[in-house]
């Protein structure tokens, strides 16, 4: 009985944290920043304060960890071109310039800690590669509409 | 050419233990029903493919990568992609590995053994790990994509080993202080 109050406890809150937080947030890996965000660097765990209070902090815990994976899991397996498309959007919702919103994902990579815990280790590879393409595709795009020429000039990539 | 002819004849050698050991397995009485059922109702064939094998083998990433018309994003897409795929092949051939290590152990332990059904497993698992090499070099020479059934028979495989393990440890029968002392 406690098993199936609980659960039903958790759907409410994973419907309230899609439902009034998730669905303002435009975009994929928006929605997965986000959620990566909520998260405690040294703990692990999630925290959030209106969740919490709603349905209690193990309910909330629990909502924001599903809502993270579930997250990941779509953004992570999307195709190469549509990671491009979700990668514009959120440089475009971030008000940066594009050149130093890309250098800076390219050299510091914080998309890593958007990956949640004990994720398969194959789809993080693939996950991390496919934004390094996506993030050099967008450099080579966008030094071709500030040059009018084809990116002759390639960054080394950090990493490889 | 000797080596090769080698390798081939093995090759062909083991298909031939494994088509015979699933026709006698069908017939031995008192076989683990579970693991039966897993070994004829689930052939590695039938099996899904797992979809993050679709993902790095399939060529849609690198129709898109194509379009773009540049050498150096093609470079880059090439290098990432290889580097992807030989990871999940070899995370693939370690994870069988491992798994086949703690069933040896298992395996000691119990008392009732089925003989065809844990020869169908060391099968698979040696039909796994030469995949698993073959893809390795594949991979490395030709890149990934060519090689997309080759990578979809070893994920398929090494989830049907996961299933008969699954089925196999279930229906082992592992000794248990009652049972040595004569309970």
């Amino acid at each position: 009985m406690e098993d199936v109050f609980k659960s039903a406890t958790s759907r409410n809150a994973s419907d309230d944290l899609r439902m009034r937080t998730l669905a303002a947030i435009p975009g994929e890996l928006a929605r997965l920043v986000y959620l990566a965000s909520t998260r405690d660097y040294n703990s692990g765990r999630y925290h959030h304060e209106g969740l919490s209070a709603r349905f209690g902090f193990e309910q909330a815990q629990k909502a924001l960890e599903e809502a993270h994976r579930a997250a990941f899991a779509d953004l992570s397996s999307l195709s190469l071109e549509r990671l491009v498309g979700e990668l514009e959007t959120y440089l475009q919702a971030s008000h940066e310039a594009a050149g130093d919103f890309i250098a800076t994902w390219q050299e510091l990579e914080p998309y890593r800690i958007a990956i949640p815990k004990e994720t398969d280790a194959a789809q993080v590879q693939l996950f991390l590669s496919n934004v390094r393409i996506g993030l050099e595709i967008l450099r080579c795009r966008q030094e071709e509409n500030r040059t009018g020429l084809p990116a002759s000039s390639p960054r080394p990539l950090p990493g490889l | 050419m000797m080596t090769a002819s080698l390798l081939a004849a093995a090759c062909i050698i083991l298909l031939i233990l494994v088509a015979l050991i699933r026709d006698s397995h069908r017939h031995e009485p008192g076989s683990t029903k579970v693991a039966r059922n897993v070994a004829h109702q689930n052939p590695a064939g039938s099996v899904p493919c797992p979809p993050l094998v679709r993902q790095i083998f399939s060529p849609e990433d690198f129709t898109f990568i194509s379009k773009l018309q540049s050498q150096h994003l093609s470079q880059i897409y090439s290098r990432e992609r290889r580097a992807v795929a030989l990871f999940w092949v070899q995370q693939v051939s370690r994870d069988a590995s491992r798994v086949m290590r703690e069933h040896r152990l298992v395996s000691r332990r119990a008392e009732h053994l089925r003989p065809s059904v844990e020869s169908l497993l060391i099968l698979h698992y040696v039909d796994l790990q030469l995949t698993c090499g073959c893809l390795v070099f594949l991979i490395w020479t030709f890149g990934p994509h060519p090689f997309a059934s080759l990578a979809g028979h070893a994920g398929r495989t090494s989830r049907f080993m996961a299933l008969l393990l699954a089925s196999i440890e279930a229906g082992l029968r592992l000794p248990t202080p009652e049972n040595e002392a004569g309970f």
